[in-house]
């Protein structure tokens, strides 16, 4: 950089993809980068907002808590779905009679790999039987792994991301129960973090706003904000306890939830809405 | 938005190439969502934006800063109208969520690149890599004030008006913090604390005299 023929001189090297200055990255650590941006600004499309002409036109504001929730839901639920093993690109190999031995032997011999287990996997409607591969040692080539005796495992249950997903189009048919009863099912599938924060908000927005349970809704949101009160779903969440407390009549509540989202989301599409049910809620006369 | 399209393309003034057409369609297809072209862009222009970063930030933050770049990128790609470089684009975008982000950060310490120096030259074995980086490493040791107008100016192309306007100080500051900041970095490079460049073929590389 420093010229060797002329000291007075420095050089810049142009702006280009080459490596430099930045260190470069492997291709994993690139295509994580590119995976991780690419969630974040489908997070950011589908998160907390609506149509600046919902605002204009003062929809009321349960309306917007309930398309809030729902267009966060969805969103994880997207964003959930490629963390589950995809069939066209990670679906375990075929067990065929040509496989070879060796890969056979990594993985634990199934019981559902037994003619009857197989077909009750097979007519479970849910059935996602992936299994991964187990890190055992693998035997030598041409020995045929012991068979590993096991009970019979129970149908397969449907995946987390599987059962958000149906959650998600029950909700849209205006299914609420049975809806809500998949997001339960789903926030104890043992389903991964995002999985269940994102059931918790949907479950609670079904409970406060078709099914008249605001205590319980509340009690999702609040867990919600305990496991992540900076998460892409705080937003909805703190919204989701205001309105609870709304609807649970506690005006006090209420101000201080409505309080703690402007706090935390000032530039929240619903930040204005919020402020003007605080000047409401405050200016009301004390009861 | 237009002078920032500007960006990147001060040695082809006026140029309005024609998109190339698979990124055209790489973008439309990116633009209606789909997920595997918006990550073949991201991953496209990652190393000029990690680059352009790194030019203008010390290391420590690298990859965080870009990843804001480049969901902005996606976010804001239905706005770019083919009116200039791709590139380009991008650059702005870059440089305004550093901008805006070193404005946030400006109270903070300073904390100094925390890449290794010794293992990447070799590893890659490129002249102008290695140029580069001992370029940002006596970039690290410049306050903010001085780096930024320096590689708005060297990197970016920008003019004196322009990089006024953008850090928002009078342009006779902006020509005496890059006159003080090239006497800096010579200064800086000269040290001898950095190793020498290796014999033979010799980077490309933009040469700035100290008087400009």
């Amino acid at each position: 950089m420093t010229s060797e023929h002329n000291p007075d001189t420095v050089h810049f090297v142009p702006l280009s993809s080459e490596p430099g200055p930045a260190t470069p990255l492997s291709q994993d650590e690139a295509e994580a980068l590119a995976r991780a941006v690419v969630r974040r600004a489908r997070v950011a499309a589908a998160g907390p907002l609506l149509p600046r002409w919902m605002m204009a036109a003062g929809v009321p504001l349960a309306w917007w808590g309930a398309g809030v929730a729902f267009a966060a839901v969805a969103a994880y639920a997207v964003i959930a779905l490629p963390t589950a093993p995809a069939p066209s690109t990670s679906e375990p190999p075929k067990r065929s009679p040509a496989e070879s031995a060796p890969s056979r032997a990594r993985e634990p011999v199934r019981a559902a790999e037994s003619p009857a287990a197989a077909s009750t996997s097979a007519t479970a409607s849910d059935a996602e039987a992936h299994v991964a591969p187990s890190a055992e040692t693998p035997t030598a080539p041409g020995i045929e792994a012991p068979a590993v005796v096991e009970p019979a495992p129970p149908a397969p249950a449907p995946s987390a991301s599987a059962l958000l997903d149906r959650a998600n189009r029950l909700r849209a048919a205006g299914e609420y129960r049975r809806a809500e009863q998949l997001y339960s099912r789903a926030i104890t599938a043992g389903a991964s973090e995002a999985d269940v924060l994102a059931a918790m908000v949907a479950a609670a927005s079904l409970r406060l706003e078709h099914l008249h349970s605001p205590k319980s809704a509340l009690g999702l949101y609040e867990r919600v904000l305990r496991q992540q009160p900076e998460g892409p779903l705080a937003a909805s969440a703190r919204y989701g306890v205001a309105q609870s407390y709304r609807a649970l009549g506690q005006p006090a509540h209420e101000i201080a939830a409505l309080q703690r989202f402007l706090l935390h989301h000032p530039d929240n599409l619903l930040a204005k809405a919020v402020d003007d049910r605080l000047r409401t809620l405050k200016s009301a006369p004390s009861r | 938005m237009s002078r920032w399209l500007r960006f990147g393309s001060k040695s082809e003034p006026g140029v309005s190439a024609p998109i190339d057409p698979a990124l055209a369609e790489r973008l439309r297809a990116a633009i209606d969502g789909d997920e595997e072209a918006r990550h073949q862009l991201v991953l496209d222009v990652l190393p000029r934006v990690r680059n352009g970063v790194r030019y203008l930030t010390s290391g420590d933050h690298v990859d965080d800063v870009a990843q804001d770049v480049l969901v902005t990128v996606l976010q804001k790609l239905h706005t770019y109208r083919g009116e200039g470089r791709f590139e380009a684009w991008v650059d702005g975008i870059t440089l305004r969520t550093v901008l805006g982000r070193t404005r946030k950060l400006r109270k903070d310490e300073r904390r100094r690149a925390d890449e290794s120096v010794d293992e990447v030259p070799l590893l890659h074995g490129r002249e102008q890599y290695a140029t580069s980086r001992q370029l940002v490493r006596a970039l690290d040791t410049l306050p903010d004030a001085q780096r930024v107008p320096l590689v708005l100016h060297h990197v970016y192309g920008l003019t004196a008006p322009e990089i006024g306007a953008e850090l928002r100080i009078p342009q006779e500051t902006v020509r005496s913090r890059l006159k003080a900041a090239l006497g800096a970095l010579r200064a800086q490079l000269l040290d001898g604390a950095q190793p020498r460049s290796t014999e033979g073929a010799r980077p490309r590389t933009k040469e700035v005299s100290h008087d400009e």
